[in-house]
């Protein structure tokens, strides 16, 4: 062979191999189940969606889960997943014998004892949100958010579309970072809008879109409502470099997942910031709208005044898209909570990334307490989710302090899990959670959603260590270290920063996703199935059948 | 190579002017999909811009004149035709931007060529170019 001709066909035989190898390391798929039809049972469905009721309390009492404070000691990995994405955004649904989830390849239906695969709808983009369901006229649907792709509704017996739709009205370039509320028929679907991060991009005339509430047909995926969360349209503010137009206002996106008030009829959802100037009175707010046509009955505003986009995070107010003044930051991304008190009084509670728990008059949206559980900052404060113990008259409150330069609030961190009295916001007690060294990485905070299952909180850390907290005191009870690599059904998964939607609990299993390599943390892919052991072990079909009904279609 | 430096630099500049005065990036909706094709099309309205009279004049791109150096065609050694350099430059970059199956290597092989000892890479092959000083002595390709 001449030597004139090696060098391109060297080149070209390397990239050959490059190319298969790096197609045999995509092939990540769990082994299909052998001994069964595929088809997942779904008589018992556990779960109305991301808050597992549809007012968002993250409870599950007695008839729901066998976990609690006297057998949590024995829960053990039952198998983990590589969910083949380093910063996994999706939560699981639970039937009596299947998990539903979306990884890097789509949503995927694995088997609980098992973890092998019963059907797969493939899927290019990323499943961001939990899996929630209803049961139409097709049977039980899935229904889950891709980032850009908007709302899928899949069968769940065998995985087929049903229908892919985004809200009518929507403004486009949206993104879909929250968890849809189904119920009644309806599919509500918070969005958000993908100029937060494209203003980095200097030739972007920032910015014009704003976030909003749909409402689509459970059955068909039309649109039924769309409520904006900025009524007026963008104007040009300005302009630079003689033509890009600077425009206003932007943002107030909803990117948390919406509850429902079935006695007033309405539906409750958070905002963030304005994405430019000017600002209005619809950011970092909690909006109260009717559910079957999306009229503004109150929204309550908590920070007035708050523009930031991720263009701030390259060069500041230098950057010609980053507004100034700039931040603070302080979304409503943790869903809103539903309380009803022992007096019958309804409460809507919201968490901050201020640091702030609100709790609202159901009715007309105005302060009932408000209480400052951490310093705060863009990263949280609270961020992902708050959860409530109704019988123990409980907000249990995550906070991630995590710094976020110099949007990090003031004052002290307080990282860790806080307890406070729904009636009136009085402290009860705090987990503080050390760091596991003085890496960013390491931070001992808790940004990701928690659980409760009876006596016993869930509660992932940045640093990722999941722990089950006692409800009443605040000890740890219970610890699992996830930053390592686990034998997965499919290869190696990898543990890492939990984030997000945090964990699910379902009869004796507790699963959740650690790894979350966004804001420097520590990435990961591992879907994590624990469950009770031994004698604690509850029965895989723990619910009683007519269960079904009540949890299903409330 | 360093002609090519020049040109890439200059069409990116000319290219950023382009995006700003017409705002073909202004909306957030320019980004949604696949803004490849939009890309591509500025990448070629940009070319044109700050070659095509230049290129269409004297079979040099600005990057070659300012180095001496002149596009022939290989069989006659005369400034190549328009449809030689269409083929050449333009088409050929878009053919980099491909993403599918083995055109992805395109790049890799059709630069790898300039080891040969003509030193004409894939891309001169083809369209039957070749690049010369002014000086009428063979010179580095692309």
């Amino acid at each position: 062979m001449k030597r004139r001709t090696v060098a391109p066909l060297l080149l070209a035989t390397f990239a050959l191999v490059a190319g298969h190898a790096s197609v045999i390391a995509a092939d990540g798929d769990a082994a299909p189940c052998a001994d069964t039809d595929g088809t997942p049972g779904l008589t018992q469905i556990r779960s109305t969606g991301w808050g597992f009721d549809v007012g968002n309390t993250r409870f599950r009492g007695p008839e729901d889960t066998s976990i609690r404070a006297t057998n949590v000691a024995s829960l053990k990995l039952k198998w983990s997943y590589n969910l083949g994405d380093d910063s996994p955004r999706s939560m699981p649904l639970v039937t009596e014998d299947t998990l539903f989830i979306g990884d890097g390849n789509g949503l995927v239906a694995l088997d609980r004892e098992t973890g092998c695969e019963r059907w797969r709808f493939a899927h290019a983009g990323q499943v961001r949100s939990a899996i929630v369901h209803e049961r139409t006229a097709e049977g039980a649907t899935l229904f889950f958010l891709e980032s850009t792709g908007g709302v899928f509704a899949v069968n769940a017996g065998d995985g087929a579309l049903l229908w892919n739709a985004h809200p009518a009205g929507v403004d486009e370039a949206p993104l879909y970072s929250g968890t849809p509320l189904v119920t009644g028929g309806t599919v509500f679907v918070p969005v958000a809008s993908q100029e937060i991060g494209l203003a980095t991009v200097p030739f972007l005339g920032c910015c014009h879109t704003a976030g909003g509430l749909g409402a689509l047909d459970s059955q068909s995926g039309a649109t039924r409502w769309y409520r904006r969360t900025i009524e007026q349209p963008a104007e040009v503010t300005g302009r630079r470099w003689l033509v890009v137009k600077q425009r206003g206002p932007s943002g107030a996106p909803a990117w948390g997942a919406p509850a429902f008030d079935e006695k007033r009829n309405l539906v409750y959802f958070g905002t963030g910031q304005n994405y430019s100037h000017p600002t209005t009175e619809t950011s970092d707010a909690i909006f109260a709208v009717e559910a079957d046509t999306g009229a503004v009955r109150w929204i309550t505003q908590a920070t007035a005044g708050d523009a930031y986009n991720m263009a701030c995070n390259l060069m500041g107010t230098a950057h010609p898209n980053c507004p100034d003044p700039v931040g603070p930051d302080l979304d409503f991304g943790a869903p809103p909570i539903l309380a009803t008190m022992e007096r019958g009084e309804d409460l809507v509670l919201a968490g901050q990334k201020s640091g702030d728990i609100h709790a609202l008059h159901a009715e007309d949206g105005s302060v009932v307490w408000q209480s400052k559980l951490g310093r705060g900052g863009a990263l949280g404060g609270i961020h992902w989710g708050i959860a409530y113990h109704a019988g123990r008259g409980l907000v249990l409150v995550p906070v991630s302090d995590l710094p976020a330069g110099p949007l990090t609030g003031p004052g002290e961190a307080r990282p860790g899990l806080h307890a406070v009295r729904v009636q009136d916001g009085t402290p009860v007690w705090f987990h503080e959670r050390q760091s596991r060294c003085n890496a960013r990485t390491c931070w001992g905070g808790i940004s990701a959603a928690i659980s409760i299952a009876n006596d016993v909180v869930f509660a992932g850390s940045i640093d990722g260590f999941l722990e089950a907290i006692h409800v009443e005191s605040g000890e740890v009870l219970w610890s699992f270290d996830t930053w390592r690599d686990f034998d997965a059904v499919n290869g190696t998964a990898t543990g890492g920063a939990f984030d997000a939607h945090g964990p699910t609990v379902a009869d004796d299993l507790v699963i959740v996703s650690s790894g979350y390599g966004s804001f420097d943390q520590r990435g990961g892919n591992a879907l994590l199935v624990f469950a009770l052991e031994g004698a604690d072990a509850a029965p895989s079909s723990g619910l009683p059948p007519a269960q079904e009904e009540a949890v299903g279609n409330s | 190579m360093a002609a090519a430096a020049i040109d890439f630099v200059l069409v990116l500049v000319v290219g950023l002017v382009l995006v700003v005065v017409t705002g073909a990036f202004e909306d957030a909706g320019d980004y949604a999909g696949n803004p490849l094709p939009r890309i591509i099309g500025l990448g070629f309205a940009a070319y044109f811009l700050a070659n095509g009279w230049h290129l269409a004049r004297y079979s040099q791109t600005l990057g070659k004149a300012i180095l001496g150096l002149v596009v022939v065609d290989a069989a006659t050694t005369n400034p190549a035709r328009w449809w030689r350099l269409a083929i050449r430059s333009p088409f050929f970059l878009a053919l980099y931007s491909v993403s599918l199956g083995a055109l992805v290597l395109l790049p890799l092989v059709d630069q790898a060529f300039i080891f040969r000892s003509n030193r004409r890479c894939l891309h001169d092959l083809i369209c039957g170019t070749d690049v010369l000083r002014l000086s009428r002595t063979r010179a580095d390709t692309t």
